[in-house]
């Protein structure tokens, strides 16, 4: 059994060390709570980057530039006469033809310049793969003929 | 015994009062510390840890009508190294630490920033803290320098404006300088909308330099740029830029200007100009065409004038669409001058409509040159010319209008067709407009909003003047429609399924040295569809075309431009006919 001095001398002395050693791990969680944002922020940073990277290549492929090259390269040709259908009325309006790809119906390839331009688009993996670009069209059903059996509609669903 | 027992009992008490003496000391300095002195000492401390940073705002983004980013605020990095510092780099490859020379980390970096290894070489080897390697580089890039880890390269990030259509809209957008202040266009004009207010924080920093969790305190909240949403379609846009390009290249032309415009609502869908700037890197644009000349050039219109005196000659009754106009190819005036038709031919018996198809300039003169030149001038202005328009673009030309009381003979009856006054591209555009609308000319919008925080801080305020009756519109559109019907260039301009109505324009330009017309011309049309009901107005104006002598040059873009805006807009094909008028009488 311990003398009454002695646990005078021990409590404080054991106090003192239970404080030490709570304000350690206090100080320990702190600093590790530090660095585990340190690590996050750096985390959120990196993402970020990445962010910006992927934003400014879309902004490229997507530019209007890019587009009108693509499409030129791949031999596409604007409709210069759309025509309309009035569905209530079952009448086409405007003179429907074939687009035509004559070099002097198109205007020229892309004039307008873009410095912001990092990519354009691979027309490799377009061409090779239809897949990646332009999906096969499913035709789903036989050709669809409007009640008055005058035009054919569209099978676009 | 009794001397014994005393002894440690007298120890006791001297080590209990020398402690009592230490623990009154520490405690007296612990009061002196934690109450007297204390707001010093945290002060101190304070000041010693705490550490202040502006919270930077970001600009706002500029947004076409669909919401499309024309321009945008991202980051750039500026790649630095700290020469005194320089050495070999450890690095652990597939578990094995290497080391590498400096000049295996030159040739890495020189790889990356694409530069010459010795440039590289000689930065890194130089004295001090601080030398650029290289400036402005993409995030990419930036990401890649990164993961070399080398520890005495350091980066500078930078706020920085992108454009990611390049020069579409160019003309309007303007552009910023290299610390982002802005210098010209949409991006000057609207700043305040666009700027943000930069903010500050402090936070307490540890003995390692890291922040110290919840010690963050803002001081002043950064307030970030609004978005500015333009009436602009860029898509249509760059369709238009591109035929007004291409229309540059083949006819060699100084530049060339389009503009497309909601009739009803008065909003320009499209301002097109060739060539214009890319804001990415005005630099490589000459310094004329950085600019917006559709609102900061003047021009005399020549015969797209004509179509504005119509509306007036039959707006004040002095002439209606059977009006009949005996017109030769020439008019001799009293005081010795003559107006010349551009092209020989007998006299013939026209009526407005058949005036503005051959476009007669003696026709003209003949029909509305005895209108009071006061009322007349009192038109132009309710046309809008003579004063910016009520977008007060940067830098815009009110154009030359001057007042009734000083137009000469001449210059009262050349006003007659579009000369001796000078107009905007889009002063000319709104003319039309008013035409198109029933009469009545709407202020043209091109900002359509400024939003910040999903808040509207600003939307137009559009005013709108009734310049002419409903019903001389309607006519006037009915006889322009002849020009695209039965004109000389009906062939060029005609949209299979399309009512149209137009007006070509072939002006001379004043020599620079003031001796009177050069050989070259500012070659226009402008014209509106579907005719029957105006939704659209497009106009096409190219200066100084090599060897034009006519508008022909202007019709072909015209008819692109319209074709591709009926098309975009889904405008259905018209279903009635033009109206019933002559064009000639007998």
């Amino acid at each position: 059994m311990l003398r009454p001095k002695a646990l005078l001398l021990l409590v404080p002395t054991f106090g003192l060390a239970a404080v030490l050693v709570l304000q350690l791990m206090l100080s320990n969680a702190l600093a590790s709570g530090a660095h585990e944002l340190r690590d996050l922020k750096n985390e959120s940073e990196q993402l970020n980057t990445d962010v910006q990277i992927l934003s400014e290549e879309v902004d490229s492929l997507s530019s209007q530039q890019n587009l009108a090259d693509a499409a030129k390269q791949l031999g596409m040709v604007a409709n210069a006469n759309p025509v309309f259908i009035n569905l209530d009325s079952d009448r086409v309006y405007g003179e429907p033809q074939p687009a035509v790809s004559e070099e002097k119906l198109r205007v020229s390839g892309n004039l307008i310049s873009n410095t912001a331009m990092s990519v354009s688009t691979d027309l490799s993996t377009l061409t090779q793969n239809p897949a990646v670009g332009v999906a096969t069209p499913e035709i789903l059903g036989g050709e669809v003929i409007l009640s008055s059996a005058m035009i054919p509609a569209s099978p676009t669903r | 015994m009794g001397a014994h027992d005393a002894q440690p009992r007298n120890r006791l008490r001297i080590i209990a009062l020398i402690l009592s003496a230490i623990v009154g000391i520490v405690g007296f300095r612990l009061v002196e510390f934690q109450v007297v002195q204390a707001d010093d000492i945290n002060e101190i401390s304070y000041a010693k840890r705490e550490v202040q940073r502006t919270l930077e705002s970001q600009r706002g983004s500029i947004l076409d009508a669909n919401g499309e980013v024309l321009a945008r605020t991202i980051y750039r990095y500026d790649i630095n190294v700290a020469p005194d510092m320089v050495g070999p780099v450890f690095r652990d490859v597939e578990g094995v630490r290497i080391e590498l020379s400096v000049g295996d980390i030159a040739s890495e970096l020189a790889l990356i920033l694409d530069m010459d290894v010795s440039e590289v070489f000689q930065a890194v080897s130089g004295e001090g803290n601080y030398a650029n390697l290289k400036k402005r580089v993409n995030a990419a890039v930036y990401q890649q320098i990164e993961s070399l880890n080398i520890p005495w390269i350091f980066v500078d990030e930078l706020s920085y404006r992108l454009y990611p259509s390049g020069a579409v809209a160019g003309n309007l957008i303007g552009f910023v300088d290299i610390d982002g202040y802005p210098l010209a266009g949409l991006e000057r004009q609207y700043n305040t909308c666009l700027a943000g207010v930069d903010g500050q924080e402090t936070f307490e920093r540890s003995v390692q330099g890291m922040k110290i969790p919840s010690s963050a305190q803002t001081i002043k909240p950064p307030v970030q740029g609004g978005d500015l949403q333009l009436t602009i379609d860029s898509d249509l846009q760059y369709f238009a830029q591109q035929v007004l390009a291409d229309a540059v290249q083949s006819q060699n032309a100084e530049y060339a200007v389009g503009l497309v415009i909601e009739a009803e609502t008065g909003r320009i869908l499209v301002a097109a100009e060739a060539p214009t700037v890319d804001p990415n890197d005005p630099s490589l644009t000459p310094a004329e065409h950085r600019q917006s000349k559709i609102f900061q050039n003047s021009y005399e219109p020549g015969s797209t004038m004509k179509s504005i005196t119509t509306a007036i000659a039959i707006d004040t009754q002095s002439a209606n669409a059977y009006t009949q106009i005996i017109a030769e190819d020439t008019m001799r005036l009293p005081w010795g001058d003559t107006i010349d038709d551009s092209f020989n031919h007998d006299p013939r018996k026209l009526t407005p409509a058949g005036i503005l198809k051959i476009s007669s300039n003696v026709g003209i003169t003949k029909l509305a040159g005895e209108i009071d030149r006061q009322t007349r001038y009192e038109y132009l202005l309710d046309f809008g010319f003579g004063s910016p328009t009520a977008i007060n673009f940067e830098g815009e030309s009110p154009g030359l209008l001057r007042e009734a009381s000083e137009w000469d003979g001449m210059t009262n009856l050349t006003t007659l067709f579009g000369q001796g006054l000078a107009v905007t591209p889009i002063q000319m555009a709104y003319s039309y407009q008013a035409i198109a609308n029933d009469g009545v000319r709407l202020d043209p919008i091109l900002v359509e909003s400024c939003i910040r925080d999903g808040e509207e801080m600003m939307t137009p305020n559009q005013g709108s003047t009734r310049v002419v009756d409903e019903s001389t519109a309607r006519l006037t559109v009915d006889m322009m429609e002849k020009v695209v019907e039965e004109g000389g260039v009906a062939s060029r301009v005609a949209i299979p399924g399309y009512r149209i109505a137009g007006k070509t324009g072939t002006a001379q330009i004043q020599a620079e040295d003031g001796s009177g017309y050069g050989d070259r011309f500012a070659i226009s049309f402008f014209g509106m569809a579907p005719a029957e009901n105006p939704e659209y107005v497009v106009a096409v104006m190219l200066y100084k075309p090599e060897g034009a002598i006519n508008s022909a040059g202007a019709t072909g873009p015209f008819k692109s431009i319209m074709s591709q805006v009926l098309r975009h807009y889904r405008v259905p094909p018209s279903t009635t006919p033009s109206a019933s008028i002559p064009t000639e009488w007998e």
